[in-house]
This record gives structure tokens, sequence and C-alpha cells, in this order.
């Protein structure tokens, strides 16, 4: 495909989403209100999306096969990688989220800030080098370095897929309801539009193409957080002390916005599970760990994931002043708030109001593109990363035995590719109406309390079975999504029942300890000959996670 | 699964198992320490998480704590990378050396 078809494609279909006889006729429902269209946030995100389909055609000429598809062949640089992971792993949620979170329960949305920062420093220094020695394309080489069970890779193909299709379907929905918003676009159009440039980067593209657009993104997020930083600290002298007395003065919660204990219905436990799933549901996510492997050796990713810790860390930074300062500026400020006393656009909108405040329509058009490249660039990694799962561990280790044709199996991954794409659509229009949080909850807890243990265990504990991560790995899986489904959001938003049973908002301050527990009980009673062979086989995987010996050869990088 | 005929026993290599876990279980622990402590304050030690650390602002010590928790993380980060980069890198080399590779330095 030459360039000029590329920009002709994405021109016709500009065309086509923009024609409003041609808009779907759905509606949103919850608290998105849609927005008059914003010609800076479309001419912005239309060259965000040129940029990055010039990309996806240069990088179509590099990816010819299954390493190049999955980890671009071994050839991102630490800090260009740094960015993408950066770019990978902030989200939509947190620059609106955060930031919204902040704007009105104020210092107790800092549990789910500050615990990212500190799961990223925890995973440079227990799980980046040795990853990136054992591992091939996926996690999922690392759990089974030593472990012979091929039912242990199904189950890890199916935690790992429940991940990414939950994570997804967050992402969809939260992207329909957002472009909807942002472009005033239909819910519809705006979630075909999201499948099919995620399809489109990841198809023709494949690793080198997706981690561009994770690298524009982040650069653009950084850009954007930076500048509505800046002009925020302006209004206020450039002090923290006034910015937060101001905010103070503003809230109606007072001077109590930053005393902890208001939120999450003031219990303890409520805070450790909202904290622990955030710190240990990062070191799990796939698509996340699927980028270690992208670089060429264990160094390249130690810095890696050092570049990305820092750039997240500033990011973070940005967004406790754009969340405290949005206060002092536009809490109670009718220009923000509609006739029936809403924050203009919703709840999560917080930061783009404040972007309209601090730079008006171009700053807010600004902001609303980057919005929607930080989803693109999202969902991206996640088709990869589910992609991958196919058709390297399920296609190509189990079912044929690591035998399988590069050229089948890279056809085959790009035949997921467009699978999920028509999926994510689907999905993405089933739950329009569904409180996402569940779906999301699902996939953190899963991330945090199975694909966390099963890989620190595999990388640090001699012990470890297949037997023992199989039966633990299920157990723990299947109490964690139950606990979900008795939690407030299932059982009482969704089945309307009157109180939940499970009364925290994730699992992980449970299942967490169980997924270690059981992991490792169920590993000591294994006396079979394989659990003696696999617990053997552990010096030989030490030896390489630490010198990174016959690392090279098994990436086929 | 590839496995490497070695003895992972040697001196240069349990050098640098040991260096390795020795500086790790130290940053960990006090990350872990860190992040135990602040999800406290934010909880069960809400009432001493509350208190103002300045008069001229409603700034507490949990939002205090939480942005050192940030940077304290970064600077770990920052330090285990020079303390790899300098250090534990070059036992790497030395225990690939003895080994007869010199692949993947």
């Amino acid at each position: 495909m030459s360039p000029s078809h590329l920009i002709l494609y994405f021109v016709s279909f500009l065309t086509l989403i923009f024609t409003p006889s041609l808009a779907y006729a759905g509606s949103v429902e919850g608290e998105v209100t849609k927005q008059t269209f914003n010609p800076t946030a479309v001419a912005i995100f239309s060259g965000f999306v040129i940029l990055t389909l010039l990309i996806t055609w240069r990088a179509a000429k590099a990816t010819k096969s299954p390493g190049s598809f999955y980890t671009a062949g071994g050839s991102i640089t630490p800090l260009q990688n740094g960015l993408a992971i950066a770019g990978d792993f902030m989200s939509a949620a947190t620059l609106l989220g955060m930031t919204s979170l902040l704007f009105f329960v104020g210092i107790d949305a800092m549990a789910m800030v500050f615990p990212v920062i500190v799961a990223w420093a925890l995973s440079l220094m227990l799980i980046a080098e040795k990853l990136r020695n054992l591992g091939r394309f996926t996690f999922i080489d690392v759990v089974t370095y030593r472990l012979e069970s091929r039912g242990l890779r199904v189950l890890l193909v199916i935690c790992s897929l429940s991940v990414v299709i939950f994570y997804l379907i967050g992402q969809m929905v939260g992207a329909g309801k957002l472009i909807q918003l942002l472009f005033g676009l239909d819910y519809l159009i705006a979630v075909i539009t999201v499948a099919f440039l995620m399809v489109t980067y990841v198809f023709f593209g494949g690793m080198i193409a997706t981690t561009w657009v994770q690298m524009t993104k982040a650069l653009l997020l950084m850009c954007g957080g930076a500048l509505m930083t800046y002009l925020m600290m302006t209004r206020f002298g450039f002090s923290f002390n006034a910015l937060m007395q101001a905010a103070a003065e503003k809230h109606s919660l007072g001077a109590d916005i930053t005393s902890p204990g208001g939120w999450l219905k003031k219990d303890t436990l409520n805070v450790w599970t909202v904290g622990l799933t955030i710190s240990f549901g990062v070191i799990g996510l796939p698509h996340i760990l699927m980028r270690f492997l992208t670089v060429k050796d264990a160094v390249a990713a130690r810095s890696s994931v050092a570049y990305a810790t820092l750039i997240m860390a500033i990011f973070y930074l940005f967004v406790i002043v754009i969340g405290f300062g949005a206060i002092a500026l536009i809490w109670g400020d009718p220009r923000f708030y509609d006739s029936a006393g809403q924050l203009i656009g919703g709840r999560n909108m917080v930061a783009l109001n404040a972007a309209k405040e601090l730079g008006g329509d171009i700053l807010l058009g600004f902001m609303s593109a980057v919005t929607f490249a930080t989803i693109l660039a999202v969902v991206a990694g996640l088709t990869l990363s589910g992609a991958a799962s196919i058709s390297h561990d399920l296609y190509s280790v189990v079912m044929r035995k690591g035998q399988a044709d590069p050229k089948t199996e890279l056809r085959l991954s790009k035949f997921v590719t467009l699978i999920l794409g028509v999926i994510a659509v689907f999905l993405g229009v089933l739950f329009e109406k569904q409180n996402v949080l569940v779906v999301v909850s699902m996939a953190l807890a899963i991330a945090a309390s199975v694909n966390f243990p099963l890989l620190t265990l595999s990388i640090y504990w001699h012990r470890l079975t297949s037997w023992g991560a199989m039966i633990g790995g299920t157990l723990t899986l299947v109490i964690s999504l139950a606990l979900v489904i008795l939690s407030d959001n299932v059982w009482v938003k969704v089945l309307g029942h009157e109180q939940a049973i499970y009364p925290y908002v994730f699992s992980t301050v449970f299942t967490l300890p169980l997924g270690f527990a059981s992991i490792m009980l169920f590993s000591l009673l294994d006396r079979s000959k394989r659990a003696k062979r696999e617990q053997a086989a552990y010096e030989a995987q030490l030896f390489r996670s630490e010198t990174g010996i016959g690392a090279a050869e098994a990436s086929g990088h | 699964m590839v496995l490497v005929d070695i003895n992972s026993r040697r001196p240069e290599v349990h050098a640098l198992v040991k260096a390795r876990a020795k500086m790790v279980s130290i940053l960990t622990v006090i990350l872990l320490v860190l992040l135990t402590f602040n999800l406290m304050l934010l909880s069960s030690l809400s009432k001493l998480g509350a208190l103002p650390v300045t008069d001229a602002a409603p700034i507490t010590l949990s939002l205090v704590t939480s942005i050192f928790v940030i940077f304290v993380s970064v600077f770990i980060t920052l330090f285990y990378i020079i303390w790899a980069n300098t250090y534990l890198d070059k036992l790497t080399i030395k225990a690939r050396a003895a080994l007869g590779t010199g692949e993947q330095k």
C-alpha cells in the first residue's frame, strides 16, 4: 500500500464518519453530554492519524516475521521503549479519571496515584531484566520456561486473553463515550473509528507501528500535561501552597480535601484493595509485559523501564497539580456546569474543562485530540498482545508444539487482529450501557491475583511446579471473578440486588495472598516425576535469567 | 525451553546472583514499607494522615508523603540503574567470561 493510498483511505474514512446523514442515531446513557464540533481537536487528531498511518506504512515493510510482528525483532531502543511503555500504560483514565477523582474526593484519590510509580520501580528491579532474558514474545513464555504442562499455557492464555478483552471493553466503551463527547460523533461511529485504526496499526505495522503510535501519544500527553501544569501554576504565582489554599476555599469539603478517609466508604480494606490492585495489577498486565521483550537485551529492558518510570512519575505529578488546580479554577463556576448542576460533559471531564479555562478552545481541542490518541495507543497494544496470545502461545507452542511455519503464524496473527477488531466493536456496543468498571475490575483482579503471582513465583521460586501453578492459578482465577461478581459493581448495579455480598471494589486484598499461597501449597504437594524435573530445571533458568546466555537465540532477535 | 549446561554455583555466577538479590531485596523492602505506610495513612491511620504540615495551606502529612513516595520511587529507580550499570553489569561480564561466552554483554 502506498502512502497516497493510505491517506485516501483515511480521508474517505473521515468523510464517512463526519457525514451526519450516515451517523448512527444511537444515544449514550450516563453522564456523557455530546459537545459541539471542535475543529482544533479534529485537526490535531487528523494530523496524529495521518502521521501514524504513514509510520504504519513504513513499518509494514519491516513486519515480515512473527518476531518482527510481536516484538519488533528487538529493534526498539531503550528510550523509544520507555516512551512506548508509558504510552501503553497511561490510558485516558490516567488523565481524565485521576484528575476527576482528585477533583471530587481529594487526597483519597492518591491511593490510585503513588502505587503506580511504586509498581514501576518494583517492576524494574524484580521483573524487567529477567523477563527479557527468559522470554521470547509474551510473559507466558517466561512462566512456562521450565514448566512442561501445556495445560498451564492454555490457562495462561485464558488469563491473558481475559485481561486483554476485559481491558479492551473498558477502553472501547470509554472511547466511544469520550469521542462522542469530544468530537460530537455518535457512539457506534466512534467505536468503529477506534477499532478501524487499531486494526490498521497492528495488522500492517505490528509492534513497530504500535510502538510509534504509543511513543507519539506519550509525547503529546507529556506536552499537554506540562503545558496545563505550567498554565495552572502561572495562575497561582507558581506557589503550590497558594493553589491548595484556593482549592480548599472553593471545594465543598473545604480544607478536608487533603484529609484522608472520606472516600471508599471510609473502609480501610477498600483503600488497601485499591492500592494493591493498582500496584500489582500493573505488573501483571500482558500487553505491558510484552513491551519488555521489544529491546535487544536485559540492559536495554532495564533502561526502558527506568525511562518509563521517570516519564510516568513526572506525568502523575502533573496530574496532581491539574486535579487540585482544577478545583481552584472551576469548582462551582457556573460556566462549567449545566442547568442540572452537573459538570459539563460529565464527571470525567474535569481535565478538559480545566484545559478550556486555561487555554480556551485551542487547548481544549489539543487535549481532546491527545485523549483520542491515548485511547488508540492503548487499544493497539492490547490487540497486539491478544493476537500474540492466540497465534504464538496457543497455536504455535501448544497446538504445533513450537514447530509452526512462521508465515502461517504471521498470517494467523493478522487474522486474529481482524477478529479482535470485530470483537472490540461488538463488545463495545454490547457493553455501551453497562458499568465498565466491572470488566476493568475483572481485568485488574486477574492481572494482580493470577498473572503477577505466577510470573513472580516462576522467576524466583524453585519449588514451583506445573500442577501447583495450574491448580493454584485456576482456583485464584475463579475466586477473583466470583468476588467481583459478588461486589457492588455487579451484584447490586447489574444484577439488581439490594446489598453486595462482597463489600469491596476489588478482590485483590484477598486473592493476591490466596494466589501466592495456593500456588505454593499445591506445588509443595506435587511429588510427581515431572515436578522433580521442573524443580531441577530452576538452576538453568536462574543462570539464564541472570546472565542472559541463550536469550538472544531463543528470542529470535 | 532452552536448558544451558552450566553449573550456576560457579563463584562468578554466585557472586552475580548474590549481589543482585541483596540490592533488590533492600530496595524492594524500602518501597513496600513506603507503600504500606502511605496506604495506612490513607486508611487506618487517616487521623495521622490528616495532620497539617504547614499553617499556610491545607497541606497534610498524607499529601506530602504521597508525593514523597513518588520521588523516592524515582530516586530508587535511578539509583538501581546507576548501580546496575556500574557494578552489576561488570559482574555479569565476569560471569559470562568465566563460562566462556562473550554473547550479549
